[in-house]
């Protein structure tokens, strides 16, 4: 398993249980979307995973490594692209992504190399003078990506991802996912947008209230349907009674 | 338009220091933070008070208590108007609302003027505490009678008016010629220390002119004092003469000036209002990069050259940093120029020979950058936490920087300081070393006040400041690490080289401890 998620427990200051016993694995070559409504707890599994949160049950592992044990060499192997990238203002997009070069140790050869791929690809090559202040949401959030894509992570974790991305952005993103997947590496993003969901993963998790309702292969869980009607059949009814259901299901 | 103005004043105030978040809030630790804010602050107000009760009655005793309202009127404005030239830029023209208030039916004056309200509030504060204790213990109210003690609560409320008025419009004027250049906001930083430094000077000066003569020719120090507050600031002597003659008269004078100033800082700053925020709060692209070869260096140093340019895009950095080195340096270079006797007698640092080096730790350890450090990372912290970077290697960076940023004012103050003083060798290296181990001490005990009370969830620079309590904490700390081995030095004189080498290995043993503790912080805890 590139990330593997076992029984984790995440409660809020104030008591509120955010994710609670969710486990699930994602595989190299696996898209896996991470659904669910606002408040569900998509973003609090995501930080967890990423280092940003501490959570109080549990485990994550990536690349069979916990994070727990060994942080640092699993944030070596991971991308985290969030889904408003706040990235420092202060700093160029050039100044901004030989900082992340120099923080995974990239060469000066490969850096040159992947930063100009990469920023050629999303057309972000001419502003990377600019102070990163200048630019407009979409536009942090492809340098984001491509600070995210430049060390070659084995697993791509994203927030939220086609927020503010222009058509051709979007479509670059779901190849550069598609690529990095053919490369032996797995992404798993949170979205709302079902229809992209449906298309790109193959995979699918869905979280209601904290808890894992419904997870596994795309076609087995629409089951011939859209991945819309069955997440409002899901979801939009009663609670965790039919979690076990659901999951036999699958 | 009142209407407008007490719910945009109401909307502010309601989260001074704050207030709001630990009222409503869940987490124990922002209801912590508001306690330990505001705790400070009273423990900054009662220390400021105290000092102001003791030079009133030190004053009074020498019989100089009718210069007292002048000079602390004087003293309260000049430090409301420093306050107010480094904070306008960011309480006027950066609040996040500011584009949202521009699309609704809101008076641009009313914006205006309930943002002038919010830092009032606060300024006044500062100026009550430093002007009432000192006329509290002077008992002026022998003076004026019932009408003086009216007139002299009515001046202490109109005190910030004219400093703050001043303050706004300096501040308003940098801020609108410098929104638009390359490093704006260093530039912008740089010339509201320029303008706050000389105010400081001013009261150092003012200071000088009350030293002069002794209890012989009190007369002319009273003249003196006099000639000087008519000349630079007159509405201290409509202050002084109401309250002591409970002259109504001077007070309505204080009051008209105050408005019509108040009307006129009021129409110049809302004439450019949206233009000024809009060059504020706007950027320019200029799109032209090419691909040029970039440099592989190692990761303390990305960390480092990082933390430097955050240092140098961020006013609040520099204003909380530069102010106090550029102060070190001028009175390093007024030794060397006057002479430490001369300069001893004009700051009120009596024996400068012997405390210099302590006087220079003072300066550079009253604000480190460590105790903001971190909550100035803000939304941006997740960059740092997700990256496979060792903490202790931005805590390192965190603390280099502030060392890169005073080391060229340090090393400018020791030159000149100690051409000025000529130690003998031991005392030189005493020196060195105590200045350098109190601002270790300082610059480490910060950061661990950060990474205690972290306050990353901010949308304007100024939170990080204002609603820090590491910062007032740190303040506390370096008066008390500094004080005592002054006062040792100060009685043991002859012994000086000694008591600071002790409070060297003693203070570096501590620091050496809590560094070791802040190593073994990981980041995920900093939230």
């Amino acid at each position: 398993m590139i990330l593997s998620i076992r029984e984790l427990t995440k409660t809020y200051e104030g008591g509120k249980v955010a994710v609670k016993n969710l486990s699930l694995d994602v595989e190299p070559g696996d898209i896996y979307g991470f659904i669910g409504r606002n408040g569900a707890g998509k973003t609090t599994t995501i930080k967890c995973v990423v280092g940003i949160h501490e959570f109080d049950a549990g485990d994550i592992y990536i690349d069979g490594i916990s994070i727990m044990e060994d942080p640092m060499l699993c944030k070596s192997t991971t991308a985290y692209i969030p889904d408003n990238p706040d990235i420092f203002g202060y700093l160029t997009g050039i100044q901004y992504l030989n900082f992340i070069s120099d923080i995974f140790k990239i060469s000066q050869e490969d850096r040159e190399r992947r930063i100009k791929e990469e920023a050629d690809a999303f057309e972000m090559t001419s502003s990377l003078g600019d102070l990163i202040s200048s630019y407009s949401h979409g536009m942090r959030q492809k340098l984001a990506i491509i600070g995210a894509l430049i060390h070659n992570p084995k697993l791509i974790i994203m927030d939220e991802p086609f927020v503010g991305l222009d058509p051709e952005a979007a479509l670059l993103l779901k190849n550069k996912m598609k690529q990095v997947c053919a490369e032996g590496g797995a992404v798993f993003f949170s979205t709302h947008v079902l229809d992209v969901a449906e298309k790109l993963c193959n995979k699918v998790a869905i979280i209601k209230d904290g808890m894992l309702i419904a997870d596994g292969r795309m076609e087995e869980l629409t089951a011939g349907e859209s991945l819309e009607s069955r997440f409002m059949e899901v979801v939009g009814h009663g609670a965790t009674d039919k979690t076990a259901d659901c999951n036999t299901a699958l | 338009m009142v209407q407008q103005i007490k719910l945009l004043t109401a909307i502010q105030l309601c989260n001074l220091y704050g207030r709001n978040e630990a009222k409503y809030g869940k987490e124990s630790r922002k209801k912590s933070r508001y306690g330990m804010t505001l705790g400070g602050q009273i423990l900054n107000f009662v220390f400021i008070g105290l000092a102001s009760a003791l030079i009133g009655t030190s004053m009074s005793i020498s019989g100089l208590t009718s210069v007292v309202p002048l000079i602390v009127f004087v003293a309260g404005s000049i430090v409301i108007l420093i306050f107010t030239v480094l904070q306008t830029g960011d309480a006027l023209f950066q609040l996040g609302s500011f584009e949202l208030l521009l699309t609704m039916p809101v008076e641009k004056v009313a914006i205006i003027i309930s943002r002038f309200i919010y830092m009032y509030v606060s300024n006044f504060f500062w100026g009550a505490v430093i002007a009432l204790p000192a006329m509290i213990a002077v008992e002026i109210i022998d003076y004026g009678g019932i009408v003086g003690l009216i007139c002299m609560l009515i001046g202490i409320i109109a005190l910030p008016m004219i400093p703050m008025t001043i303050g706004v419009l300096i501040g308003s004027f940098i801020t609108a010629h410098t929104a638009k250049m390359k490093h704006g906001k260093s530039v912008s930083a740089l010339i509201s220390i320029a303008v706050a430094v000389p105010a400081m000077l001013l009261w150092i000066g003012f200071n000088y002119v009350l030293g002069q003569g002794d209890a012989k020719v009190l007369e002319h120090i009273t003249e003196a004092v006099d000639i000087w507050v008519t000349r630079v600031y007159p509405p201290a002597i409509w202050f002084g003469k109401a309250c002591q003659y409970g002259d109504f008269l001077n007070i309505v004078l204080l009051l008209g000036v105050s408005a019509v100033i108040f009307a006129i800082m009021v129409y110049a700053v809302q004439k450019n209002y949206v233009g000024i925020c809009s060059a504020v709060n706007s950027n320019s692209a200029k799109k032209d990069y090419k691909m040029e070869s970039l440099e592989q260096t190692s990761i303390l140093n990305t960390l480092i050259i990082r933390e430097w340019k955050h240092y140098v895009s961020s006013s609040a950095y520099i204003n909380n940093t530069l102010f106090f080195y550029i102060i070190m340096v001028i009175m390093a270079a007024a030794m060397l120029l006057l002479g430490p006797e001369k300069v001893g007698e004009i700051t009120g640092f009596y024996n400068l020979q012997t405390i210099f080096p302590l006087v220079v730790a003072f300066w550079m350890a009253l604000a480190p950058m460590t105790a903001y450090s971190i909550s100035i990372e803000g939304k941006q912290w997740w960059i740092l936490q997700t990256l496979p970077v060792d903490s202790c290697d931005i805590y390192k960076s965190k603390l280099l920087i502030n060392v890169i940023v005073a080391s060229p004012f340090y090393l400018a103050t020791m030159i000149m300081g100690y051409i000025a003083v000529r130690p003998g060798f031991l005392f030189g290296l005493a020196g060195i070393l105590v200045s350098l181990s109190l601002f270790a001490f300082n610059i480490i005990f910060g950061l661990n006040l950060n990474i205690k009370n972290a306050n990353i969830d901010w949308d304007e620079e100024k939170q990080v400041m204002k609603g820090n309590p590491a910062i007032l904490w740190i303040m506390l700390t370096n008066l008390l690490t500094w004080a005592v081995p002054l006062v040792l030095t100060l009685i043991f004189s002859s012994h000086a080289s000694v008591i600071m080498l002790a409070t060297s290995v003693i203070l570096l043993t501590i620091a050496g401890i809590i560094l070791k503790k802040i190593y073994q912080k990981p980041l995920i805890k900093i939230t």
